[in-house]
C-alpha cells in the first residue's frame, strides 16, 4: 500500500505522537494545578469606584486541575485582603464565599460557586480534568496612588491518599 | 528515474496510484496531528503546574534515599519549594475525605515527617527543564519495623501576571500565584503488612441515589491503599450498579458512596462491599498485597 519512504514518515509521526502524548498522559498520574488564566484587573485608575458603583471586578482567574479520574482531592485559597503598593499605599481587594467556583465538565456554564477560603473537597471527574474559577473585587481610593501594586495569591491542592 | 516512490507497488509516474498514497498519507497525517493536538491541548495553559513523578515516592529502609522528577512542561521558569507536611485521610461526619494535618502527630502514628530531608528544598526550574530532587532519610534507630509516612508539599511559584497601564499616572496590579500541591513518601523497614475490615454498613435510598456508610479499618503496620466496591446485585447474582472508590485508609475512617439508582428497578437486591488492593493510580510496588474483604448486607429498592 505504502512507499517506503511514507511509511518510515508515517512511523515517525506516530513516534513523534507518542513522545509527546506521553508526558501529558504521565501528567494524569499524579495532581497538577496549571495557571490557565490569572486574576487581572484591565485598567484601574483613581475614582473608579465612583464609576462601578463601589468597586472594582478583576477578571476570573481560571485553574486547570489535573490528576487520576476518581482520586478525593481538597482545594482551598490563601486570599489577600489589599494590594501592597508604593510607600505603603493599599488596594483593597474583597473575596465572599461565592468567589470560587468549579466545573467538573470544563465549562464556564454549570459553574458550582464555593468558598475559596474553605477546604472544599472534590474527587477528580473521570475526564481527568476539572476548572476552578476565582474572582474577587477591588476599591480603588479617589486619591489612590498611582503606581504598581502586588498581592499573592496561593491555591492549595491535596491529594487525599 | 528517481528511485523515491510513495508506493513502491506502483513505479513513479503512475498517477492515480502516486496521488492515493499522497492522499492516504496526507489523511493519515492530519489524523495524528489532530490526536497530538487533542492530547496536548489542555495542558497548554498559560503557566502550568510541575509534574511530579512518581506520583508517590517510596524508600526502602535498606537505601534510605529516594528521588523524584520534577519537569516544567511550560514556557517560563518556575520556583519550587518542597517541604515536609505530616497528614493523613479522614472522613468527616457527612463521610467526605479529607487531609488532616495536625502540627504534632498523634501517639502511635508512624510519621517520617521529622527525618527526612529533601535535596534541594528549594530550586528553580528552567521552561521545559527537568531537576530531580533526591531524599535523605535518617530514621532514628529505635525506629520499629513497618509503613512510615510524610507528605510532600510542592509548592510551585508563578511569575507575577501583570496587568494595567504603561502611564506612570497609573495603577498597576499583579498578582503572583503559588500552588502547592501535596503528595505522599512512604518508608518501609523490615517487615511490612496490611489489611482492611469492612464493616458497619448503613444504607439508605433517596431519589435514584443509594447512599452508603461503611466503616473501613486498617489493620498489619502499613497503610491499607485500595479501592473500594460496591456493587448492588439482584437476586440472580446480576450487578446492576457498581461504583469504585479509590482509599487510603490510614486510620479508620467511615466514607460515603453515592451509588445511581436511575435504572434499578425496585425489588430486593443485595451490596457487596469489596475492599481490594488494588489502585490505578499508584506505581508498583507501592501497593501491599492484601487480603481482599468484603461485606454484603441486603438491600430493599421501595417504589419510587
Amino acid at each position: 500500500m505504502l512507499g517506503p519512504l511514507a511509511r518510515r514518515l508515517l512511523v515517525a509521526m506516530i513516534a513523534v505522537v507518542i513522545a509527546l502524548a506521553a508526558p501529558a498522559a504521565q501528567a494524569q498520574t499524579s495532581l497538577r494545578v496549571n495557571v490557565v488564566r490569572s486574576l487581572a484587573f484591565d485598567r484601574l485608575a483613581p475614582g473608579m469606584p465612583s464609576l462601578t458603583k463601589g468597586s472594582v471586578p478583576t477578571d476570573t482567574g481560571v485553574f486547570e486541575v489535573l490528576g487520576p479520574p476518581g482520586t478525593p482531592i481538597e482545594l482551598w485559597f490563601t486570599l489577600p485582603a489589599a494590594f501592597d503598593g508604593p510607600s505603603g499605599a493599599t488596594l483593597p481587594l474583597t473575596f465572599d464565599p461565592s468567589s470560587a467556583s468549579f466545573s467538573a465538565a470544563q465549562s464556564t456554564a454549570d459553574r458550582i460557586p464555593f468558598d475559596p477560603r474553605l477546604r472544599q473537597q472534590f474527587r477528580i471527574p473521570p475526564s481527568g480534568r476539572m476548572l476552578v474559577f476565582l474572582a474577587g473585587r477591588v476599591l480603588v481610593g479617589a486619591d489612590q496612588k498611582p503606581g504598581n501594586y502586588r498581592a499573592s495569591i496561593v491555591l492549595f491542592a491535596n491529594q487525599v491518599n | 528515474m528517481s528511485t523515491t516512490s510513495f508506493d513502491s507497488d506502483h513505479p513513479v509516474g503512475r498517477g492515480p496510484a502516486r496521488r492515493w498514497s499522497f492522499a492516504h498519507t496526507a489523511l493519515v497525517a492530519v489524523t495524528l496531528l489532530s490526536a497530538l493536538a487533542a492530547v496536548l491541548w489542555p495542558s497548554r495553559a498559560r503557566a502550568q503546574g510541575v509534574v511530579v513523578s512518581p506520583p508517590t515516592l517510596l524508600i526502602d529502609h535498606r537505601v534510605r534515599s529516594g528521588a523524584l522528577e520534577l519537569f516544567n512542561p511550560g514556557d517560563r521558569a518556575i520556583e519550587v519549594r518542597i517541604e515536609m507536611l505530616f497528614g493523613y485521610p479522614v472522613t468527616d461526619s457527612s463521610g467526605q475525605f479529607g487531609l488532616e494535618t495536625p502540627a504534632t502527630p498523634p501517639a502511635g502514628m508512624r510519621a517520617a515527617t521529622g527525618w527526612v530531608e529533601a535535596f534541594p528544598a528549594r530550586l528553580t526550574i528552567p521552561a521545559a527543564g527537568r531537576q530531580t530532587v533526591r531524599f535523605l532519610a535518617r530514621p532514628p534507630a529505635t525506629l520499629g519495623d513497618g509503613e512510615h509516612f510524610t507528605r510532600l508539599a510542592i509548592t510551585s511559584k508563578f511569575a507575577a501576571a501583570a496587568a494595567g497601564d504603561a502611564d506612570a499616572a497609573a495603577i498597576r496590579t499583579e498578582f503572583s500565584v503559588e500552588v502547592r500541591a501535596v503528595t505522599t513518601l512512604l518508608y518501609r523497614k523490615g517487615t511490612v503488612s496490611s489489611s482492611v475490615a469492612v464493616a458497619n454498613a448503613n444504607t439508605s435510598v433517596r431519589n435514584d441515589t443509594l447512599d452508603v456508610r461503611v466503616d473501613l479499618a486498617p489493620g498489619g503496620n502499613a497503610a491499607f491503599l485500595g479501592t473500594v466496591t460496591y456493587m448492588l446485585e439482584n437476586t440472580a447474582g446480576a450487578a446492576v450498579a457498581t461504583l469504585d472508590q479509590p482509599v487510603s485508609v490510614y486510620v479508620p475512617v467511615r466514607p460515603r458512596a453515592k451509588l445511581s439508582l436511575a435504572d434499578v428497578a425496585p425489588g430486593e437486591y443485595r451490596l457487596r462491599i469489596r475492599a481490594r488492593a488494588e489502585r490505578a493510580d499508584l506505581p508498583a510496588g507501592v501497593i501491599l498485597p492484601t487480603p481482599a474483604a468484603e461485606l454484603v448486607v441486603p438491600v430493599r429498592i421501595a417504589p419510587r
